[in-house]
């Protein structure tokens, strides 16, 4: 069954449900009402009639009553008194009755009640002695019923007079009497009675009075004023006005009695108020007086209800039409709801079994009756659209996801391919049919498979190229390796190439130690050593920057130190070393160019003069040490580098002669004083630790200085490495000057 | 502004009242590290006019480095003449004998700038 007929047979029953509990409901209402009516009705039906009789018995019966009667007639009653005015201080009336004379009482009585009877005060009127002889009896002259002053007539009291007369020994009476026909030709008639006693001296009962209205006048008066039907009950028997006018009664009022006679029966009640529908009447019952049962006499009411009644059953049926016209509007408009929402939702479950079976069309979704955008299908209509939107986007994603794979799988295939036709034999064919392999895999399944596949190939294509980048690589590294080690051997040739350009033997006549130490391979520290017949150059340089080109700048340096030299003439050391200043600025062309770079070089030259056994010496921020028997000097150069920009137009290295060339020389670069000690704040080992060593000399053989002042300069840098080439020379001049004829530069030839 | 330490070169800071070299000085290619520092010590010294403190405290400097001290100088010499108030103060331990007479080869060429030589107590292991 459908969600939608579930619902609507839920509110069908509901309906039914609600319908029977308030049907249940009514009736049930309507009952307690009707028993409440009913108490009602009894009580103001009793109520009315109750005080009615008594208005009447007090105002009409009462008023005659010997005690609580008006002052006037209590008169009347009084034995002593003669209220009839006849003969004086008796009452006639006690005489007359005591002496059951029946005319006397008869004027006597007359004369109080003939009157009041005519007015229709009283109904009757009738006295008797004490055994019930009637010595009078007046009625009305429109008697109802049988008449009580008849000979057929039979007043209930008479069933037992005796004791009848004894109730009244003390106390007057009022009581409802019944008398019947004894010849049954009128009905029964009904009194209200006030009944007395007439008492002579001795307190004994001489006679009885009893007043009496009949009944069925002031019931035709109160059924008038109620507008309703009445009748008497004597025990089972009915009695209606028409009874007792001799006419025929309705066959609506007989229906109604004999319905009420049988209710009473089948009940066993007698006091009672009903409602029947049939007849359109209410039918109730109430006692005829206080004073006696309704079992034995009561009054029947019948109330015509059936306008009421009709506007009752009117109303119901207009309530019950409006209940059927609400269910029915509910169950329409739910019927309605339900369609329009569950045809909604039968739309988008549609939309949605089509968007599974992959229609991303957009399907018209529409809006329903008695709907909205932002109810629960309406968010669910959106819901499905936004899915819907996302999986076109994400359809149209996969589609590139897709191309971009075919493409990039096209690109490895085809470099796949063509590594492939670079191998060769059995290689070849494993990787054309591993490309078949991968072609089949990729052109077959979802799209998953064939991303996993695509996957699969990139990362097989990439470790085939990896292997050849591997490859290509290692050829390269290769190389590189063979570079680097023809460079290193390039290196170490012009190594080869700058010793072969340091001086290999000395002069015979000077003792020379030399430690020449470049950082790297090559360097640009240089010494040169010119041997002359009559003089040797000796240098010590230190030329800017180390490796490839200081080497390249200490060649140049060299090549100016030997043109420098003129063999045949005598050149002080300044002038000497200014000259290989002018030569060096002009090979660096540093006057014509804005060239900031400071080559050039640092260093000094010696000059042994051999016949005039004359050293002098020049510096560039270089400077010489003489170690003798009392001690050692320092003779400091120009603070000037050769080559240097920062130098005025024409200057010239100044000579320092050294007069006494005895003991050992030392001249060194700053790869000697700049080495540094290994601590954070480093010293440089310095000049004066120089000079200091050399003052403590006690072997003044150029090999022990310069042994003692590495050891020295090794001991004080610790492991810390040379920062620049260092040269290091010691020399002596021998006491014996030997003088070679055919001189030439010592090293000039390599 | 500040230039860290390096093993080859030294510590620099400079603000516009002051610059303070400090460590050793001996890249293998002076001006790569000498021109922005020669930038940097123009363009602090030109914010202000007021009287401008260099202080120096060198343990080793290798010949092309000598080079880059020689423009500092010749720099401070040129603000000095047209009229800035410098103090160049040369630093060197007592022991450090090559540090002193590098300070007074730079003296010699300094007129205009006040320049003093300051010996330092040299630390325990000097």
């Amino acid at each position: 069954m459908k969600i939608k007929t579930r619902i609507i047979g839920i509110i069908i029953v509901g309906v039914g449900f609600l319908f029977l509990t308030s049907f249940f409901a009514s009736q049930e209402i309507n009952k307690a009402n009707r028993e409440y009516s009913a108490q009602e009705s009894i009580t103001a039906h009793s109520s009315a009639w109750i005080s009615n009789m008594d208005i009447e018995f007090a105002d009409k019966l009462l008023i005659f009553d010997p005690s609580d009667g008006t002052y006037e007639n209590i008169d009347l009653w009084d034995r002593s008194l003669d209220t009839f005015g006849s003969n004086g201080d008796s009452n006639p009336l006690f005489e007359a009755i005591k002496s059951k004379d029946g005319e006397a009482v008869s004027n006597l009585m007359g004369s109080i009640f003939s009157d009041v009877i005519e007015l229709e005060q009283l109904t009757f009127a009738v006295a008797y002695d004490n055994r019930g002889l009637q010595l009078y009896c007046e009625s009305s002259l429109y008697v109802v019923g049988v008449d009580p002053c008849a000979e057929s007539a039979s007043p209930d009291y008479f069933l037992n007079f005796g004791a009848f007369a004894k109730s009244l020994d003390k106390y007057s009476s009022r009581k409802v009497v019944q008398i019947k026909d004894l010849n049954e030709e009128k009905p029964l008639s009904v009194n209200d009675t006030l009944s007395f006693a007439l008492k002579d001296e001795a307190e004994a009962t001489i006679g009885v009075i009893v007043l009496g209205r009949n009944i069925i006048d002031s019931l035709e008066m109160f059924a008038e004023n109620f507008e309703v039907q009445a009748a008497i009950a004597v025990g089972d028997t009915p009695l209606t006005f028409e009874d007792y006018y001799d006419e025929e009664r309705s066959a609506e009022l007989n229906e109604l009695i004999a319905d009420s006679m049988s209710h009473s029966r089948s009940n066993g009640i007698y006091q009672y108020s009903y409602i029947n529908e049939l007849l359109g009447s209410r039918v109730s019952s109430i006692p005829l007086s206080k004073n006696i049962r309704a079992s034995e006499l009561r009054i029947l009411l019948f109330d015509d209800q059936s306008e009421l009644l009709a506007a009752l059953k009117d109303s119901e049926q207009q309530s019950q039409l409006a209940f059927a016209g609400m269910a029915a509007l509910i169950l329409l408009l739910t019927f309605f709801v339900t369609s329009s929402s569950f045809n909604r939702i039968l739309e988008a479950i549609s939309a949605l079994e089509k968007m599974g079976e992959g229609d991303l069309r957009e399907q018209n979704l529409k809006r329903g009756w008695l709907s909205s955008r932002y109810d629960e299908v309406g968010r669910l209509q959106k819901a499905i659209n936004e899915y819907r939107l996302h999986r076109v986007e994400s359809e149209v994603q996969r589609k590139d996801r897709a191309k971009r794979r075919d493409e990039r799988d096209g690109i490895m295939f085809e470099k796949m391919s063509s590594l492939s036709e670079q191998l060769e034999g059995s290689a070849r064919s494993m990787l054309l049919s591993e490309i078949d392999e991968m072609r089949t895999a990729l052109s077959t399944g979802t799209d998953e498979e064939k991303e996993n596949a695509s996957i699969e190939i990139m990362s097989k294509a990439f470790s085939k190229m990896s292997d050849e980048v591997g490859t290509l690589i290692d050829a390269r590294t290769h190389e590189l390796v063979v570079a680097k080690d023809e460079i290193n051997s390039s290196i170490r040739y012009a190594a080869k190439l700058q010793n072969a350009l340091l001086p290999k033997t000395y002069p015979g006549d000077i003792d020379i130690n030399v430690e020449w130490r470049p950082r790297d391979l090559v360097g640009g520290d240089i010494y040169f050593i010119k041997d002359l017949p009559d003089k040797v150059y000796i240098a010590v340089v230190d030329c800017t920057g180390h490796g490839v080109p200081g080497a390249f700048l200490s060649i140049i340096a060299r090549s100016h130190l030997d043109k420098a030299i003129t063999p045949d003439q005598y050149q002080s050391a300044g002038q000497y070393l200014s000259q290989v200043n002018m030569l060096l600025k002009d090979t660096l062309s540093r006057t014509d160019q804005k060239n900031t770079n400071e080559e050039g070089f640092d260093g000094g030259v010696c000059i042994y003069y051999r016949n005039e056994r004359k050293l002098e010496f020049a510096g560039a921020k270089a400077s010489i040490f003489q170690v003798q028997t009392g001690g050692a000097s320092e003779t400091s150069g120009d603070r000037k580098s050769v080559g240097s920009t920062r130098m005025k137009e024409g200057f010239e290295y100044t000579t320092h002669e050294i007069s006494d060339p005895a003991g050992a020389f030392v001249m060194l670069t700053d790869g000697i004083t700049d080495v540094m000690s290994p601590e954070e704040k480093p010293i440089a080992f310095g000049r004066r630790r120089v000079l200091k060593l050399l003052q403590q000399a006690t072997d003044r053989t150029p090999k022990y200085i310069v042994e003692k002042i590495m050891n020295s300069v090794d001991l004080y840098r610790g492991g810390a490495p040379f920062r620049d080439d260092l040269t290091l020379l010691s020399f002596s001049l021998n006491e014996t000057t030997v003088i070679e004829p055919d001189a030439r530069a010592i090293g000039d030839k390599v | 502004m500040i230039f860290e330490q390096t093993q080859r070169t030294p510590y620099v800071e400079l603000t516009e009242q002051s610059c303070s070299i400090r460590g050793e000085c001996y890249p293998e290619n002076i001006s790569e590290w000498s021109a922005p520092v020669l930038e940097a010590l123009e363009e602090n010294m030109g914010i202000s006019n007021g009287s401008f403190k260099v202080v120096i405290e060198l343990y080793y400097f290798n010949s092309s480095s000598a080079k880059f001290l020689f423009d500092f100088f010749e720099y401070l010499e040129e603000s000095a003449e047209s009229g800035r108030e410098i103090l160049i103060q040369w630093c060197y331990r007592t022991e450090d004998d090559t540090m002193l007479e590098a300070g007074e080869d730079f003296q010699e060429d300094v007129e205009s700038c006040t320049y003093e030589l300051v010996a330092i107590e040299a630390e325990a292991a000097g």
